[in-house]
């Protein structure tokens, strides 16, 4: 809301000091009217979060153009142009000129009304929304394994699953720990079905609702007894507060109940200042959405309720799993799943970390920063910077050969030669009577070509 | 040394590369290197000639065709079949020629080496010489007809080019000779359309023009196999197999008779050639063994000439297979009739206008009637052309190419009449008996013998038309050798007389025999002019001119005989070489000319009398006359020119010539008097040839010829009747002209004959000395008819009515006025119209744009603003419609 | 909500500086409007930069001002050049390239 108003006061002084600059009649006037609104602009750049241009356009264009101009108006004392010298060749451009700016203003005025009313159409009924299917069965079980119900006959462990909407396939065969990507499925209410990898019966069934414009990601995770559950996230894409990035945390791990995660800010001094309670006591098959600032971290999973006592005295029985470092990066919304992992070697399960994939926001938070400016052009557009840089070269020497003044000296020859023709001329014209140099013999006059030329 | 034949192609080669380095370097070697290069490369020839001769005798006389490197295929148009190819046969026809015309030839351009000596042009002729000889070669051993068409026209070129020499001389002397070239070469351009019809014919009757194709010839190698293997009875692999079934076992065909005395049986042959074993016909004729056989050949493998023989042995409505199968899988076959599109003519018809388009080719390049009239005008040449060219072989090309054709002339017959050869018959004599008439009233020396060229062609024209081909190209060798020699006596003489005339005139101070001297003198000096050279030079004024007036007025002319006289004992070694060349001539016993001579009549006597052959008799009586005339007009030229007095101061201070000139004469005399007895008729006793005829054997030339000629005449044995007549005849003629003659009364004191003194023959005299008004005639009947038809087509039609009304009424007027036409209305008005038009469009509209660019920035940025609000506008609109 | 009004805000502004650069002679002025144009845009690109949450639109803003320092300085080397010559920045008296 304060931008607005900003942009309110901002762009009208701009207005206002660009119509002054037209309607000063010094020239010096005019000058420092840009000024004006070139600082203004260069605020209305900040507005737009884009520092470094708002940096340049004061620096350049304020600063080193508006000197030259300026030099150049008071070395040609050029400030006022001198009155009723010139008449006004053509009456009509005035007008003309208003008549075409005015029509360019109402185009484009136009134009910009036709964009909005496109923007503002309403949603049709059958939007589309964002669907997802992330299997979070315990990973490294060998598909042929099984386990041992109590009292009942073994049953195999479902690793690879797939997922149908609506009666059809809408993925295939995931394995667990992975995820697919994001599908547009129409918005509003669906059934899915989990089956196991090429299996005609469903495992389980459910319905889902979806609104339009959102996201939803389907999570499949296992019981402690082996079975499988489905269960519904939906992702946040609100924009994340600057220079945090956000993580949410779904809890997929079967067997242990409630869970709190703890973050090691430093692993130089592994002690309770560097510890900071992330998550806590979050069951399965419930979330949590924290934002932290960007950064690398090691991440620990805690028994429930035991946190503070871990933070303060590094508990070691507390501590149930060490987890994977994990980059946070700025304004980035991160799913992260906590699933189980069967280790190859042992064969003991312990817990791991799914990365549910990047939800980029809707603002870089570096945009418009110097930095992120000067990475595309010295990384990205280098070429084109070079081309510019050798315009300004040549507009360089331009500028030289434009305003050398040669040096004008008379030429001393030319007099002497005709110091000598002279007189040769007068003496034939003497003895003829008649001035060579004057009158020159006429050629016999070609008679008209009645073409033409 | 076997494949000695293999060198054929060095003939060819030597004189070409003579010819290049004189044509191209010549000036810079000078003339002493440009005559040595161009002498050895003729003289280069001779061994190898004798190379060649070598390889025959080894080779029991088989032909051989030599492929030359790299020129297997000289014409070869696969998709029309025809492959001529570059090559050149080597049998006995063809080396009998190049012997004697590499012999010839040196001496010749030896004897040029300084007859020539200060010409300013001498390496060129040099050059002209070696050319002359590269193509002579290339016609003698060509082996089909193309190749030696073109050594034909290259020999026409060479006679022309050297004819002409001297086409700068000064006092229209040069204009004359430029004339004689050009009279030449047109006389020989009539005759070579003769041969290129029936090369033509032949090619369409045949396929082909090979005289005989490679494979009808026994291979070299196979040939030497054969000999040096034990087994002579051909057995040999590579033939056994491809032979027909007429002559299993025996395809090569060995035929060995002894040849020596055995005369009777050379009367009794019919003359069947001995090269052709598939024919089956073994004769007592057959002298030598024949190596090879063609009956596993198909016809249209095989050459020219056997071809010929294979289609005129077939009867009327017979046919033959060829050999060559159609796409549609029928062999094709021949019969006698040879399809010409829309009619068909006969074989032996076929063969008759062959024949006698071979005679009119014979006829321009051995100068016989009607095209002789060439030759006596071709002396305005030097006089080593005249010798070499002139006399001793380019003339008897044509003589040559029908001893060559001597199957289509045997088979060219009309019921068994050789028609052809009636017909070539009456052209010799003729022609023998008309020149040597001529030659009677002539006083330029070498136009005599000129004459006497056309004369001795004759002759043997008409031994090739009595069949007796052997007969005619012994009496061309011999006549080869005395009448080059007595060509080279007339230029020793002419030489001589020259040299006496610019001594007389000038140059007493300085001593006799100095041949530095009329070096100087040369660019003039031959002034072997032709005073009637073409039909609009006026012989009757130019001959009064020669008749009265004194020789001091006019030029004087080494070459008159008239200003001779008395050189005997100026030049004696000239004197007695020419005496030798005229005894040979004239036929006395036993130099060459009474052989050659008493052959050809020998050959008429038996076509006369055993045959009965009309032949025959117009021969013998022709020739018999001719031979008289032959013996009286060079008794007479010894009488002007050497005995008697020395008529002028010129023939006063005469001398002998340096040897480059009077070796050549007496090597040539040397020849003269014994050349003749390589063919000493048979059944002569051996006394009367001193030897000889037990060295060479009977008919030793005419047996060499007949492995070439498969269609000749046998040689008769010695006629004692006509050698005895002919001998009575020729010793009478020159005691006549020793009487009319003799004794200082050569030239009377008007410088008359005296023939044309006495009434009672100086009418004929006349006849003779304005040589028949042959030149009249055809000036008359030819040359004016056409002067008058080229001035009508070029004044009238060509000038009056294509230049004057055609082209500048029609076409000029009528471009004009369509000029007109197209430029003023059309061009002006309708195409100048619209370009203008778009051009005044485009300047309005671009004057009315103009007013948009106004210059104010602000303008500019409305213009802008207003494509924005309307872009925008653009945008919105949708939304709006919605 | 916000960015309408941020939207509307920078579309005055803009038009604001249209205004400006139409109608203003000192050329010096007409460059003022022109910054007051790019402001306004650059306000319009942080709001949305902001909406959508990217960095981008900072960029591009980031961007903009750069460029816009080097076309203050060419043009302004401009106007000093064209005020040698003529003595006078009024852009009325500029208008040589008429058609």
């Amino acid at each position: 809301m304060i931008e607005n108003v900003l942009f309110g006061i901002v762009g009208i002084f701009a207005v206002f000091a660009a119509a002054m600059m037209l309607g000063s009649k010094n020239a010096v006037h005019s000058a420092l009217w840009l000024i004006v609104n070139f600082i203004c602009v260069a605020v209305l750049y900040l507005i737009l979060e884009a520092s470094f241009l708002a940096m340049v356009q004061i620096a350049v264009y304020a600063g080193a153009i508006m000197v030259l101009f300026l030099f150049v108006i008071m070395l040609l004392g050029a400030e006022r142009l001198p009155v009723g010298e010139s008449v006004r060749t053509y009456p009509w451009v005035g007008g003309a000129a208003l008549a075409l700016v005015l029509s360019l203003v109402i185009m484009l005025s136009l134009v910009i009304l036709f964009a909005g009313q496109a923007e503002t159409t309403p949603e049709p009924v059958n939007a589309t929304a964002q669907l997802r299917l992330l299997n979070a069965a315990i990973e490294g079980t060998e598909e042929t394994e099984t386990v041992a119900m109590e009292g009942e006959a073994t049953q195999p462990v479902v690793t690879h699953v797939d997922l149908y909407v609506n009666g059809e396939l809408f993925a295939d065969d995931i394995e667990a720990g992975h995820a697919t990507d994001f599908t547009e499925v129409p918005a509003g209410d669906h059934t899915i079905a989990i089956h196991a990898a090429g299996d005609a019966t469903p495992l389980l069934t459910s319905a889902i609702s979806l609104a339009p414009q959102s996201s939803l990601t389907v999570i499949v995770r296992p019981t402690a007894d082996h079975a499988l559950v489905v269960d519904t996230l939906n992702d946040d894409f609100t924009p994340v507060q600057r220079r945090n990035g956000r993580v949410t945390v779904y809890n997929a791990f079967p067997g242990v109940g409630a869970i709190s995660i703890v973050r090691v800010n430093s692993i130089l001094f592994d002690d309770s200042r560097n510890l900071d309670i992330l998550v806590s006591n979050l069951a399965q098959g419930d979330s949590a959405s924290v934002e932290i600032p960007e950064g690398r971290y090691e991440w620990r999973v805690i028994e429930a309720g035991r946190e503070e006592e871990y933070r303060n005295t590094l508990a070691e029985d507390a501590l149930l799993y060490r987890l994977p470092d994990i980059e946070i990066e700025r304004g980035v919304s991160k799913l992260q799943v906590l699933a189980a992992e069967t280790d190859a070697v042992s064969g003991q399960v312990r817990a791991d970390l799914i990365d549910g994939g990047n939800l980029v926001g809707d603002a870089a938070p570096n945009f418009g920063t110097p930095e992120s400016v000067g990475g595309l052009l010295f990384i990205d557009y280098l070429l084109p910077l070079q081309l510019v840089a050798l315009l300004l070269l040549a507009a360089m020497v331009g500028v030289i050969v434009l305003t050398h003044r040669e040096d004008s000296q008379p030429k001393p020859s030319r007099a002497t030669r005709r110091k000598v023709s002279r007189p040769l001329t007068s003496v034939i014209a003497a003895q003829t009577g008649t001035d060579v140099s004057t009158n020159a013999p006429q050629l016999p006059q070609p008679t008209q070509d009645p073409v033409g030329d | 040394m076997q494949n000695l034949a293999y060198l054929a192609p060095l003939m060819i080669l030597f004189p070409s590369i003579g010819a290049f380095i004189n044509f191209f370097w010549g000036n810079r070697l000078g003339e002493r290197y440009s005559a040595i290069i161009g002498t050895v490369a003729a003289g280069l020839t001779f061994p190898v000639a004798l190379a060649l001769l070598s390889y025959l005798n080894a080779n029991s006389f088989q032909a051989a065709v030599i492929n030359p490197p790299f020129l297997n295929s000289w014409i070869l148009i696969p998709s029309a079949g025809v492959e001529i190819g570059w090559n050149q046969r080597v049998d006995t026809l063809s080396v009998s020629m190049l012997v004697f015309i590499s012999f010839v030839g040196t001496l010749i351009h030896l004897y040029a080496s300084s007859y020539m000596h200060g010409d300013p042009r001498f390496p060129r002729f040099f050059a002209y010489l070696n050319m002359f000889l590269a193509f002579m070669y290339t016609l003698v051993t060509g082996n089909n007809f193309l190749m030696m068409f073109v050594g034909w026209e290259g020999v026409g070129l060479c006679s022309y080019l050297l004819i002409g020499f001297w086409w700068d001389k000064t006092r229209g002397e040069g204009w004359r000779n430029a004339n004689a070239a050009r009279k030449a070469f047109i006389a020989n351009r009539i005759g070579d359309f003769g041969v290129l019809m029936a090369i033509f014919l032949i090619f369409w009757t045949f396929g082909t023009l090979d005289f005989y194709k490679p494979t009808e010839v026994a291979n070299v190698t196979a040939m030497e196999n054969l000999r040096s293997g034990d087994d002579h009875h051909g057995e040999g692999d590579d033939h056994s197999e491809e032979g027909s079934g007429e002559h299993e076992g025996s395809q090569i065909i060995l035929i060995a008779e002894e040849t020596e005395g055995e005369g009777d049986g050379h009367g009794e042959g019919e003359g069947e050639g001995e090269a052709h074993g598939a024919e089956g016909e073994e004769h007592g004729h057959a002298a030598a063994p024949v190596y090879y056989d063609n009956s596993h050949l198909t016809f249209s493998q095989l050459g020219v000439f056997n071809q010929t023989i294979a289609l005129a042995k077939l009867k009327d409505g017979e046919t033959l297979e060829t050999g060559v199968i159609s796409e549609d899988g029928i062999a094709e076959t021949r019969g006698r009739m040879i399809d010409f599109g829309p009619f068909s003519l006969d074989i032996h018809t076929v063969l008759i206008l062959i024949t006698l388009f071979l005679l009119l080719g014979a006829a321009g390049k051995s100068a016989q009637i009607p095209l002789f009239v060439w030759l006596p005008d071709a002396m305005a040449g030097p006089t080593p052309v005249s010798a070499l060219i002139h006399a001793a072989t380019m003339v008897t090309a044509g003589v040559y190419i029908m001893v060559r054709s001597n199957v289509f002339l045997y088979y060219a017959t009309i019921d068994g009449f050789q028609i052809t050869s009636l017909i070539i018959t009456i052209v010799g004599a003729t022609t023998a008996i008309v020149a040597g008439f001529i030659a009677i009233g002539q006083f330029d020396i070498k136009r005599v013998l000129a004459y006497s060229t056309v004369s001795q062609l004759g002759f043997m024209v008409a031994a090739v038309g009595m069949g007796a081909y052997a007969a005619a190209m012994f009496h061309m060798i011999t006549h080869a050798f005395f009448k080059a020699l007595l060509f080279l006596g007339s230029g020793s003489v002419i030489h001589g007389v020259e040299h006496g005339h610019h001594h007389g005139h000038g140059h007493d101070d300085h001593g006799h025999g100095r041949h530095d001297d009329h070096g100087q003198h040369h660019d003039h000096a031959h002034g072997e002019h032709d005073d009637h050279s073409l039909g609009d030079h006026n012989p009757a004024v130019s001959q009064h001119a020669d008749a009265h007036d004194a020789h001091h007025e006019t030029p004087f002319d080494p070459q008159d005989m008239r200003n001779m006289g008395g050189l005997s004992q100026k030049m004696p070694i000239t004197y007695w070489t020419y005496l030798i060349g005229t005894l040979a001539l004239a036929g006395i016993y036993p130099f060459a000319g009474f052989w050659s001579k008493d052959e050809i009549l020998a050959d008429a006597w038996k076509l006369f009398l055993g045959d009965g052959d009309l032949r025959g008799v117009i021969a013998l009586g022709f020739l018999i006359v001719a031979a008289g005339m032959t013996a009286f007009y060079m008794g007479r030229q010894i009488e002007m020119v050497f005995h008697g007095k020395p008529r002028t101061p010129a023939a006063e201070n005469a001398s002998e010539n340096p040897w480059q000139i009077t070796v050549p004469l007496m090597i040539l005399a040397f020849f003269s008097l014994f050349v003749g007895f390589i063919n000493i008729p048979s059944g002569l006793a051996n006394i009367f040839s001193f030897g000889f005829y037990g060295t060479f054997g009977g008919h030793a030339l005419s047996d060499f010829l007949d492995f070439s000629i498969a269609r000749g005449h046998p040689a008769p044995p010695f006629n004692p009747i006509v050698a005895l007549t002919a001998l009575a005849i020729g010793i009478g003629a020159l005691v006549l002209a020793r009487l009319l003659y003799g004794g200082g009364r050569a030239v009377n004191a008007d410088n008359k004959d005296p023939l044309e003194v006495d009434a009672n023959s100086r009418d004929i005299w006349r006849i003779a000395n304005r040589r028949m008004y042959w030149d009249e005639i055809y000036n008359a009947v030819f040359i004016m008819p056409y002067t008058r038809a080229s001035n009508f087509l070029a004044n009238v039609v060509d000038w009056n009515f294509f230049h004057d009304y055609f082209h500048d009424t029609v076409i000029w007027k009528g471009f004009n006025s369509i000029g007109q036409l197209l430029s003023k209305p059309f061009d002006l008005g309708i195409i100048d119209g619209i370009v203008n038009g778009v051009g005044r469009v485009t300047q309005w509209f671009s004057g009315q744009l103009r007013r948009s660019q106004t210059g104010y920035v602000r303008i500019y940025a409305i213009a802008l603003l207003v494509g924005v609000v309307a872009v925008v506008l653009l945008m919105l609109l949708p939304a709006i419609g919605r | 909500m916000a960015i309408d009004a941020y939207i509307i805000l920078s579309a005055v502004l803009f038009s604001m500086g249209v205004l400006g650069v139409l109608l203003k002679r000192n050329a010096i002025l007409v460059f003022m409007s022109v910054e007051l144009m790019l402001n306004a845009s650059n306000l319009a690109l942080v709001a949305f930069a902001r909406q959508w949450g990217g960095l981008e639109g900072h960029l591009f803003v980031f961007f903009v001002i750069t460029v816009a320092a080097a076309e203050v300085a060419v043009g302004l080397a401009l106007i000093v050049a064209i005020f040698r010559t003529k003595q006078s920045i009024n852009i009325d008296e500029l208008h040589q390239m008429e058609g």
